[in-house]
Order: C-alpha cells, then structure tokens, then sequence
C-alpha cells in the first residue's frame, strides 16, 4: 500500500526515530524500575509481597528496552528502519502535535465550559486541522453532534455530563 | 449432559420479543460502528459499552453480542472495500477481498465473508455449547497454580506467535503489565504506581486502555496521514450472491476456518489473528487456485472470515468457565459482566444459568440477524464510507473521550486516555504488537493475584509449580512456543506485510 519511494534523508529519519523510541522506552522503564524499588522497599521484596511483581515487570522493560536500543544502534534491524522510515515518511507531524494538544485542552475545558460547547469547538477545530475547509457543513455537525450526543447520555442513558456555560441556558 | 434443555430455556428467553429487538439493535449498531474504518469489534464494544447501562444483564449482553458480530461485518465491509481493516482478525480478509473487489467482485467478497461468518458462527457456537460446560467442569479443579501457569501460557502464545520481534512483542506486553499494576495492591493496599494520583488509585480500566490503543490511537494515525493520504475506495457495483462456481469453492474452507478459528479461539492464544492467518496460509496450501491468492482468491476470504468469526465463540469458553479474557474483546466483555457484578469462572454455569444460556441462544440469534439484516442493506452500509475522513476521525476521537468520561468521569482519566493514545500511534509507526500489552494489562492482576495466592498456600515454597501435572504441562508448552519461533515463521506470514495494510 505505501509504495513511496525512501531516500537516504528519510532512512536516517526513520533510523533517529527508532533511537529515540528505544530511549523513551529506557527512560520508562527506569521510571518503573525506581518506583518499584520503592514499593519494594515500602512493602517488601518477597514473592508474596507486594513489590515483587513491580520489580520483575521493571527489570523485564529495562532488559527489553536495552534489546531494542541494541537492534536501533548495534545490531539494527533493517526492516523496522525501513518501515519506520516509510511511516514517518507519511506522517504530517504538525497535525499530529496540533490534535494531540487540541485533545488535552478539550479534557480541561469540558468541566468548565461544559459538554455541548467545548465538543463542538473541539469538533470544528480537528475537522479544520485534519484539513476539512466547509465551515458551514462542520459547523452544522459539531452542533448537532454535540447536542445529541450530551441529550442522549444524559435523557435516555443517564450518565452524566458536565453542563458547564448550558446550565444559564437549561 | 442435558446441554440441550439448557440451551432450549436459553433460546426460550432470547426469543422474548424485547431481546429479539435488542439482538436486532445490536447487529445494526455494531456494523454502523465497525464500518468506520479502523473500528474493530473491541473498539465497537469499548465504544459502546455505555450503551448498556440501561438494560439488564441479559439484554445488555445480547446486544453485546449482536455489537460484535455487527462490527465483525462492518470491519469485512471496509477491510474489502477500503483495504483498511479495523483489527488484526481482518488484515487475512484484506489481502485477498481487496483485489476482489477492484476486480469488480465486491458483492461476493462480502456475501462470502457474511455466509462464511454465519456457518463459522453456528459451528463454534455449537463447539462453545458442548465444550464449555465440560471445561466448567474440570475447571472446578484447576488451582491457583494451574491458572498462574495458563496466564503464562497465554502471554508467551500472544507474544510469540503475533508481530515479527519478541523484543518489540515483549516491551509491549512489559507495558501492559506496568499498566495493570497500577492502583492498590489487592493484598495490603500498598500504593503502587500511582505517583501521588488519587485517582489513580483504583486502576487504569481496561476499557481505558483499549479506547486509547484503538480509537485514540487510531485517529492520531489516521488524522497524521490525512494530507498524504491516497483514497482506495472501491466502487460498489454488480451482484451480490454467489454463483455455483464461487460457491463450490467457498464452502470447504468456510468449514475448515469454523474449525481453526474456534479451535484456536478456545485457546489462550489471544483471539483472532493467529487463527486466521493458519486459516489463510492452509487456504492457500490447499487450493487448486495457488495463483489467485493475492490476487483475489474467494478462499482467501472464505477461510479467515469464518475463522475470525468462530474465534470469538472459542475466546468465550475460557471467558465464561475459567474468568480469563484472552483477547480485548474478550476484556470489555469481562467488563460489562464487571457491571453487573458478575464474575464469569467454573462457578458461572451453577450460579447463573439462565444469563449463561441465554448469551449463548443469543450468539445463534445474532448471527441469523446478521445474515437477515445486513446482507441485503450493504448498499446502505457502504454509504457511510462517504463520510469526510476530517470528520470521521474527529467523531472517534470524540466518542473515544465520551466513552472514557462516562466511566470515569475524571480529567485524569481523559489524560491518561490521551497519553495512551499517544503511544499506540508511535507503536503503530514502530511496528509494537499491541495485543501483548492489552492482554499484559488484562491478565497481569490476575496472574499476581494466582502467583501470590499460591505461594501463600504451599507457604513461599516455588516447588508447588513443578509438582502438579496440569501446572507443568501448560508450562512446557509455554517453553515450547517460546523456543520453537525458528519454526513459527514459516507458518505464520510476517507481521510486516500484514502491518502495511493497517493491521490493528
């Protein structure tokens, strides 16, 4: 299906990718690795107790992610690199940074603004940044969207959710 | 054995008029969900699952089971036409059902995957129907150290046999692990992992963390490629029923897929994608059309689409006697038994019969549904494909963090959902198998659990491990899939063919 062709600047990509994966996974698994031998030496290390599953799941993301980093530098795994290469060869960064950010301020905006407004905007503007340029047609649907999602969970299912600016209105 | 009069009540409490309506819903929601691209059974149910807060138990589970065969049909209908399938289980369908349909032969790629998903249903039913009460049976036996050594199994299974790299396969599953970890311990209610969060006190939900695998991460994936990508669709056109000769040829491996799939489903292998890709290679290996294969062999279709069916039945067999989900779906089940404070386990066949019986003439009940319904509505299910992908994306990113807030209703949680988004996008770039963390995270409680619980009976002496037969026969056959990979891959295509076309 991709059958773009790579050249050298996007293989030292994909190869720079794989590498940094590789150090993101290290330093997680140092996180979980340091946190577990706290729990451990809180609760005990013991096969009945509660630090020793921590521990060998640390360890065993360490030892993985030492492999890995060795199969990205030493020892490189020339399909990852090529595949990796091709995937970030198709990835439009920007919008991806752009979502992932429009996504955590969407989390932080639904209590105070409330379901209806906050999903609608939200709706609009990722339609926008994932390229769609019919302002009219999105906003129809971001509203009715929205509206019908929150008067379904909260009439007919009875979760509930947040009513934020809509609570002057209703 | 009077399988049959409990059966018989089960299928005298589907057939209320209100269950028959819910089956009905189920199918209609779940293939309106799975025809998303992208949108696989486990994602249809995560996605979904609220919806059944307002049913009782049984009727949330039918509906359950007519979402998943719903979105089982929906995941062939854009695996055929978009060459993008929802989840592992439908890559097999892809490699063959798209060139089918380019070729012009849409209608019967997708009547064959259909039919094919109806008789693999009925047989692995039946198989769940006969099988599971047996291994409810032995299953009263099975102690802490059978069980322990049954997770072992199923994490050595899921790693091995699916994706290219063990390390890659491991890191997954260590993720997972990490993941189901987090929370108070069950034994002395340490904190672990929980950085000071309150809320996360009590545990990352699995639900959590298939809608951050699947849609969250999905979407990520799918809105990055937007400016770059190439729109396959295939035009629907032309007939679609089988004719003689398509037929002759697609009911064999129909059969055979039934087999394999359930076979393999019942087994802690994690659901489909083992099954059907030993259904496609042996599809392949018999046919007197090698050439086609590739190219759009009926067979192709024929073989993982029943297998992918009947894999769903096998996972229920130890879901339902044993309390161990195999597979994602198998988990959001698990979760929605969870609700209703069921617990499924040997005990589930005496405790609740009823519920039991009746999910299982449910699962026969959902399948003619499908064949009824949506067969003959395939034109109405493709024009859903219309929808601007902008758009579609955003709705799943958006039901994905409604589906996250009506469980939780928490901001930690929806960042947390997001962060796990996050990463299954890099590992779809980095080709990181994601079944290993899903089951690392589903069964990693439960197999501490059975760790410690062991230990805490044979008094910290680790002999008990080596002493039961059952225990160490499940043991060596984990070593044995462990150590025998130089082998696998000759049976099982490589994971990175299967990745191009949108596997997971």
């Amino acid at each position: 299906m991709i059958d773009s062709n790579i050249d050298s600047a996007q293989l030292s990509r994909g190869k720079l990718g794989t590498r940094i994966a590789a150090a993101v996974i290290i330093l997680g698994a140092a996180v979980v690795l340091f946190d577990a031998f706290r729990i451990a030496s809180e609760g005990g290390f013991g096969p009945q107790q509660p630090g020793f599953f921590p521990v060998i799941v640390g360890i065993g993301l360490m030892g993985f992610g030492i492999a890995f980093l060795v199969r990205t530098t030493l020892k490189p795994d020339y399909d990852l690199r090529e595949q990796a290469a091709e995937e970030h060869a198709d990835t439009h960064w920007r919008t991806l940074w752009t979502v992932i950010v429009g996504l955590v301020i969407y989390a932080y905006v639904l209590e105070p603004i409330g379901y209806i407004p906050a999903t609608a905007i939200f709706f609009l503007a990722i339609a926008w940044v994932g390229g769609s340029r019919k302002w009219i047609r999105d906003i129809i649907v971001a509203v009715l969207f929205s509206v019908a999602v929150y008067f379904f969970f909260t009439e007919v299912l009875g979760v509930r959710l947040p009513a934020g600016l809509m609570e002057m209105v209703l | 054995m009077d399988v049959f009069s409990d059966l018989a009540n089960g299928f005298a409490n589907a057939f209320e008029l209100q269950y028959l309506l819910f089956a009905a819903v189920g199918v209609t929601i779940g293939t309106f969900v799975g025809v998303l691209p992208g949108i696989g059974p486990a994602l249809a149910l995560a996605l979904l699952l609220p919806l059944t807060y307002g049913f009782d138990p049984t009727g949330a589970l039918i509906i359950f089971a007519g979402i998943y065969y719903g979105s089982l049909y929906g995941g062939a209908i854009t695996s055929i036409l978009l060459n993008t399938p929802g989840e592992a289980g439908s890559v097999a369908t892809a490699i063959d059902g798209h060139p089918m349909a380019k070729a012009g032969r849409a209608g019967p790629a997708l009547a064959t995957a259909v039919m094919g998903s109806f008789f693999a249903g009925i047989i692995s039913t039946l198989g769940l129907t006969f099988l599971a009460p047996l291994v409810a049976n032995l299953a009263k036996s099975f102690q802490a150290t059978d069980y322990f050594a049954l997770m072992v199994l199923a994490f050595v299974s899921v790693t091995a046999l699916v994706g290219t790299s063990i390390i890659r396969g491991m890191i997954s599953l260590f993720a997972g692990l990490f993941i189901g970890l987090i929370g108070l311990d069950f034994l002395t209610g340490q904190q672990r992992f929980t950085f000071g969060a309150p809320e996360l006190l009590g545990g990352v939900d699995i639900v959590i963390v298939v809608i951050g695998l699947f849609a969250i991460g999905e979407a990520l994936y799918g809105l990055a490629r937007l400016q770059f990508a190439k729109e396959e669709k295939v035009e629907f056109s032309g007939r679609i029923w089988l004719n003689k000769a398509e037929r002759k040829r697609v009911w064999k491996p129909w059969i055979r897929g039934g087999f394999l799939g359930f076979i393999f489903g019942s087994m802690p292998t994690g659901g489909s994608e083992v099954p059907t890709f030993l259904s496609y290679n042996l599809e392949k290996r018999l046919s007197k059309h090698k050439d086609e294969f590739g190219k759009g062999a009926i067979e192709g279709i024929a073989g993982p689409e029943a297998a992918n069916n009947a894999s769903f039945s096998g996972v229920l067999v130890p879901l339902l006697t044993l309390g161990i989900p195999t597979s994602a779906t198998a988990a959001i089940i698990l979760s929605a038994f969870q609700i209703y404070n069921i617990q499924p386990g040997p005990q589930l066949f005496e405790t609740s019969p009823d519920l039991v019986w009746t999910l299982i003439a449910s699962l026969f009940i959902g399948n003619v549904m499908l064949l009824v319904i949506n067969l003959p509505l395939v034109k109405l299910w493709i024009k859903i494909l219309d929808i601007p992908k902008e758009l579609l994306y955003t709705g799943i990113l958006v039901f994905g963090i409604l589906g996250v807030y009506s469980i939780s209703g928490s901001l930690v949680e929806v960042l947390i959902v997001c962060a796990i988004g996050v990463g299954g996008f890099f590992m779809r770039v980095y080709d990181f198998p994601v079944a290993p963390a899903i089951l690392g995270a589903i069964l990693g409680p439960m197999m501490e659990t059975q760790l410690r619980r062991a230990l805490s009976i044979s008094q910290g002496d680790f002999s008990v491990f080596f002493t039961r037969p059952l225990t160490v026969g499940l043991l060596l056959v984990a070593v044995a899939i462990l150590v025998l990979p130089s082998l696998l891959p000759k049976i099982l295509p490589k994971r990175h063919d299967a990745d191009k076309v949108g596997a997971e």
